[in-house]
């Protein structure tokens, strides 16, 4: 701290903020999601689109999609629901291109998967995914940025809360997915804005090129 | 014994219509219309086939069929575990249902439902807390559609809408709050936006 402010009385500043779910720092946080705003812009005027979230129900988020979808899917691809695998959670997704998936949200998705499941998750989201289709994510930036599953709802189509996850849903996390890897990966969807959110956390929206 | 196939048949347990109050004078007008007529699955009662009705059903046992009401209202309450198609006009669930749910008015999941299948309503209502997995269908979009808030009242929204659903939360960070208290920010962040820097968008080819 300088004389200066020492001077005009200001406070001196606090200690360094705890990341989530550590000891003294929050279970939960809302923040601006500059990617999520311009994610849903593309939506203002629609009410027909069909949209994908990959994770668990969440009533928040649902009063978004409602106002611009007619078809809203949960996945919640890592709970426990009795099946095998996370796959079969999106086994019932159509495969008809006239029921394709307009908006999909993956949050805290593909860290949770292992390389191959990565690979194997973007295929299935392309096979289901519209021609335009648009891809929001957010990953995190390194394994700091929370010790375990993170719920992401949308708080506003421009502002997210999240939070750490029940104890051991969804199993640990994959390797970390480096931002050069992640281009290669999402092909054929093309990232066109990315973002670094607080936390140690990014934010990226891309874009179905598979017609290209 | 409950046999597969065969329509079952339930028991209506009609409820009792409030007697006028003392010395008032009931026309033909103000009487009550016929009482509501519920029927009801107890918790211990298992059926294995399909259930068709005529009236208003409260399920708190075990279902593996198909339930069909078509004019009426079903509930499936919180010791309810339904692993069927259910068709009604209106559908409640409190409990665990695995199928698909097919409304002509409306669905309501309630916070402590647990429900596994799609979705057809005009109408549908996801309370916070609720589990589902499935697709959630609304037909015609020009339908309306709400979300309730913990403390029962609909929301209404927009994309243009920025402002969270009322749904009251622990531990959320006020609008003009700094954000830099609760997430891991680099030395020198503050204000709301949780956002630190901006990375150009990058193609991957």
């Amino acid at each position: 701290m300088s004389w200066l402010s020492l001077l005009r009385g200001e406070a001196p500043p606090g200690p360094a903020p705890s990341p989530i779910g550590e000891a003294g720092g929050p279970r939960e946080v809302e923040g601006a999601a500059p990617g999520a705003g311009l994610f849903f812009s593309s939506c203002l005027g629609r009410s027909d689109l069909a949209v994908l979230d990959l994770g668990p129900s969440s009533a928040m988020s649902f009063g978004i999609y409602r106002t611009m979808a007619r078809r809203i899917r949960f996945a919640d691809l890592f709970s426990d629901w009795g099946e095998e695998g996370w796959a079969e959670a999106l086994r019932t997704v159509p495969r008809d291109p006239s029921r394709a998936v307009d908006r999909i949200l993956a949050w805290d998705t593909l860290d949770r998967l292992s390389p191959e499941g990565r690979h194997r998750l973007i295929r299935i989201l392309s096979q289901v995914a519209a021609p335009d289709a648009r891809l929001h994510m957010v990953i995190r930036g390194s394994r700091e940025a929370a010790p375990g599953a993170l719920r992401f709802q949308l708080a506003g189509t421009d502002r997210m809360v999240y939070e750490l996850g029940e104890k051991g849903a969804g199993g640990g996390l994959g390797p970390p997915l480096l931002p050069a890897e992640l281009h290669t990966l999402l092909l054929p969807f093309q990232v066109e804005n990315a973002f670094t959110l607080r936390g140690d956390l990014r934010e990226y929206v891309a874009v179905w090129r598979g017609g290209d | 014994m409950w046999k597969k196939d065969e329509p079952e048949k339930v028991s209506p347990e009609p409820r009792p219509a409030s007697p006028p109050p003392p010395g008032s004078r009931m026309d033909e007008s103000r009487k009550p219309a016929s009482p509501v007529e519920q029927a009801a699955i107890g918790r211990s009662i298992r059926i294995q086939g399909d259930v068709t009705g005529d009236e208003d059903l409260l399920i708190q046992g075990t279902i593996d069929g198909s339930v069909t009401l078509e004019a009426h209202a079903l509930t499936v309450g919180p010791d309810g575990d339904v692993r069927a198609d259910i068709r009604a006009r209106v559908v409640t669930v409190q409990g665990r249902v695995k199928g698909n749910l097919n409304a002509e008015e409306q669905v309501i999941l309630q916070a402590s439902s647990r429900v596994q299948g799609d979705i057809s309503a005009p109408r549908v209502v996801l309370e916070d807390g609720a589990r589902f997995r499935g697709e959630i269908d609304m037909g015609d979009p020009d339908e309306g559609l709400s979300v309730r808030s913990e403390d029962g009242a609909d929301e209404k929204g927009g994309p243009e809408s920025s402002g969270r659903p009322k749904t009251s939360r622990a531990g959320v960070l006020a609008e003009g709050e700094t954000a830099g208290t609760a997430t891991k920010g680099a030395p020198g962040d503050s204000g709301t936006a949780s956002v630190k820097d901006r990375i150009p968008a990058k193609t991957g080819s």
